[in-house]
C-alpha cells in the first residue's frame, strides 16, 4: 500500500494484490490512521487488486464513515470486475462513491482533476 | 492465520487446473474466505477446519466441518454483516447440518452457469 499528499488534506492511496483478511490484518491500522485522525479526504486506486473479500470492504466503509463525521471522504476507483462483484453484492455503492478513473474519484470527493 | 492462507492458495491452485469462468471463480474464492475466516475469528479460534470442494460439470460444492459453536448461516435470524451477505448472494445452495459428534458442516455450492 502506498499513501501520497496530492493536495490539501487530500491523499492518494494505491492498493496492490489482494484485499483480503490477511492483508487488512496487515494494512488497517495505517489505512485509517493515514486518513482518519487529520480528516484527510482520500481516493483509493484499486486497478491493481484483484480481489476483495468483506474484510476490505468492512475498512473501506470504515474509513468512509469516520470521515463523514469529520467532513472528509473517499472514492474508490478503477475496481476490476471481480472486485466490482463484491462490490455490488453489498451495495457499497450506496455508502462511498465507486468511480471509473481517478478523475472521477477527485471529483466525488470534491477536487476537480488538475488539467 | 497461517493455515487459512495456505488453504486458500491451495484453493487457488486447484481452481488453475479447472477452466472456470473468471466469476464463478471469484465466488468460490469469496465463499472459502468469508466462511473460513468466520469459523476461524467466531466459531471455532483454537479448533480445526476440515474444507473441501467437488467440482462438476453444474457446480462447485465447498464444504466446511468445524467443531466450534452452533452457527446457521442459512437461518433467518443469523445477522447479515458483509461477509454472510457475500456468501447468500455467490451460493445457489447453502446446507447447514449439526453433526451426531457435535460439529457444525456447512455444504455451500456455487452455479458455473
Amino acid at each position: 500500500m502506498e499513501i501520497t499528499a496530492v493536495g490539501p488534506r487530500l491523499v492518494k492511496v494505491t492498493i496492490t494484490g489482494r484485499l483480503d483478511a490477511p492483508t487488512v490484518d496487515s494494512i488497517e491500522t495505517r489505512f485509517i490512521a493515514s486518513l482518519v485522525p487529520a480528516a484527510n479526504s482520500a481516493v483509493i486506486d484499486l486497478t491493481e487488486v484483484d480481489f476483495v473479500a468483506s474484510m476490505g470492504i468492512r475498512m473501506l466503509v470504515l474509513a468512509a464513515n469516520s470521515l463523514r463525521t469529520r467532513k472528509a471522504s473517499i472514492a474508490v476507483y478503477g475496481a476490476q470486475e471481480r472486485v466490482l462483484q463484491a462490490f455490488d453484492a453489498v451495495s457499497l455503492e450506496q455508502i462511498l462513491p465507486i468511480c471509473a478513473t481517478e478523475a472521477e474519484a477527485l471529483a466525488a470527493v470534491g477536487t476537480p482533476a488538475q488539467k | 492465520m497461517r493455515g487459512f492462507e495456505d488453504a486458500a492458495a491451495s484453493l487457488r491452485r486447484l481452481l488453475d487446473e479447472h477452466s472456470l469462468d473468471a466469476g464463478v471463480r471469484n465466488r468460490v474464492e469469496l465463499v472459502f474466505e468469508e466462511i473460513a475466516t468466520n469459523i476461524i475469528r467466531h466459531a471455532a479460534p483454537r479448533g480445526e477446519i476440515d474444507a473441501s470442494v467437488r467440482l462438476d460439470d453444474r457446480e462447485v460444492v465447498l464444504t466446511f466441518e468445524d467443531d466450534g459453536m452452533p452457527f446457521d448461516p442459512c437461518a433467518g435470524s443469523a445477522s447479515a454483516g458483509y461477509g454472510l451477505t457475500l456468501v447468500r448472494k455467490m451460493a445457489s445452495r447453502l446446507e447447514y447440518q449439526r453433526t451426531t459428534q457435535q460439529r457444525n458442516r456447512l455444504r455451500v455450492a456455487i452455479a458455473r452457469a
